[in-house]
């Protein structure tokens, strides 16, 4: 996203702004090019243009006054004034207990590391699993023991439901049942 | 539903090789602590990195009947009632609340975001007290309905407008009265998948 405004001067007010989103990353190779074509557009009597370098638009300096949202004004972008006005509107601090984040599950720590917390089933495609689950019973779960060939017997009472990764998870409704 | 991920946080028979401290009872009573700060009924990801269009992305946020604990790739987000979550779990995955967590996102990289927990807070979302009981038990009969199906991945449900994804859309903008017609949810839908398409692009330029 790029916004090119005008100083401050006395016929500023009438010259517009112009809000433009490049559509490649600037690199040495086409940055003549995309200078080229916004001073082209800046210069140019249209109010639009779009191509396959940017989509710009000019709009009136009153409008910036007016929105302290600039993200609608943007070319291409709705303006969600039916997400502002919707009814039975609060934040969500308002609706949960707390905003905290997860269990800190890293290798270096005291009490949820990497070593010996999760057990995961396996998943369609890869995704990072520490101790794998190989078996689910009644009332056990059998995993490989990460630090030697045999396997472990995890008994129901000794486990908690836990999510890994938002990856792979298909379901919005993830655990209603009990854990086994 | 079963989970697939398990949190151990008890000893067990012939557990002596496998710990890897040497204070186990100590280790797991503060094991103990920490999940229980953290479980919750409603969780969603962008703590930690996602990748919005990436194949394997489907929700960004889940609810769970029994309390589920999250590691710190997620928000914890534990609300009074199981209802509340089931409601909060749909608008987090509508296209919504998505369209507002895109506008407020941490960019990474491309796709990959993540959310600041002042940016989370601050989400607009529906207040519950003021949603009768009818509106809540459409919501938990939507969520039946929604776990029977296969939903694609995230972007493909937006760009083919998917019609689990426009029956979550299509219950809010009726119960909160938003003033947009199913034809303008079907764009919204598919702009967004377009604007996910064009920032994985930029990504894969890099």
């Amino acid at each position: 996203m790029l916004f090119i405004a005008t100083k401050k001067e006395k016929k500023s007010k009438e010259k517009p702004a112009v809000l433009v989103m490049l559509k490649v990353l600037p690199s040495i190779t086409n940055c003549n090019e995309v200078w080229e074509d916004l001073e082209g557009f800046r210069e140019s009597q249209k109010n639009k243009v779009n191509n396959y370098l940017l989509t710009a638009e000019k709009i009136n300096q009153n409008k910036l006054q007016l929105n302290d949202d600039w993200y609608k004004l943007l070319p291409g972008e709705f303006d969600q004034e039916y997400l502002k006005e919707f009814s039975k509107k609060t934040s969500l601090d308002k609706v949960v207990e707390k905003v905290i984040q997860g269990f800190r599950y890293q290798k270096s720590s005291d009490y949820v590391n990497t070593q010996d917390t999760l057990i995961s089933l396996p998943r369609e495609k890869r995704v990072r699993i520490d101790i794998q689950i190989l078996e689910i019973g009644k009332s056990k779960i059998i995993v490989r023991n990460p630090n030697s060939e045999e396997k472990l017997i995890i008994p129901k009472n000794a486990l908690f439901p836990a999510i890994r990764t938002i990856s792979w998870e298909k379901k919005l409704r993830l655990c209603v049942h009990g854990i086994l | 539903m079963r989970p697939r991920d398990f949190v151990i946080n008890e000893r067990f028979n012939g557990d002596e090789q496998f710990w890897s401290k040497s204070d186990v009872a100590q280790m797991l009573v503060k094991r103990r602590e920490h999940i229980d700060s953290r479980k919750s009924n409603l969780v969603m990801g962008g703590y930690g990195n996602i990748d919005l269009s990436s194949p394997g992305t489907f929700f960004i946020a889940f609810c769970s009947k029994q309390e589920i604990a999250p590691t710190w790739s997620f928000w914890s987000l534990p609300c009074l009632k199981y209802d509340h979550a089931i409601v909060m779990a749909l608008w987090l995955n509508s296209t919504f609340a998505l369209f507002n967590l895109l506008k407020n996102r941490t960019e990474v990289r491309g796709t990959n975001v993540k959310w600041r927990k002042k940016d989370i807070e601050n989400l607009p979302v529906p207040d519950l007290n003021k949603m009768s009981v009818k509106e809540i038990t459409l919501a938990k009969t939507l969520l039946k309905k929604l776990n029977k199906m296969n939903f694609p991945c995230l972007i493909d449900q937006l760009e083919t407008s998917y019609i689990g994804r426009l029956k979550i859309d299509l219950y809010f903008a009726k119960i909160l009265k938003m003033k947009i017609t199913e034809e303008e949810i079907i764009r919204l839908q598919k702009d967004l998948g377009s604007r996910l398409r064009k920032m994985q692009k930029m990504m894969q330029r890099d």
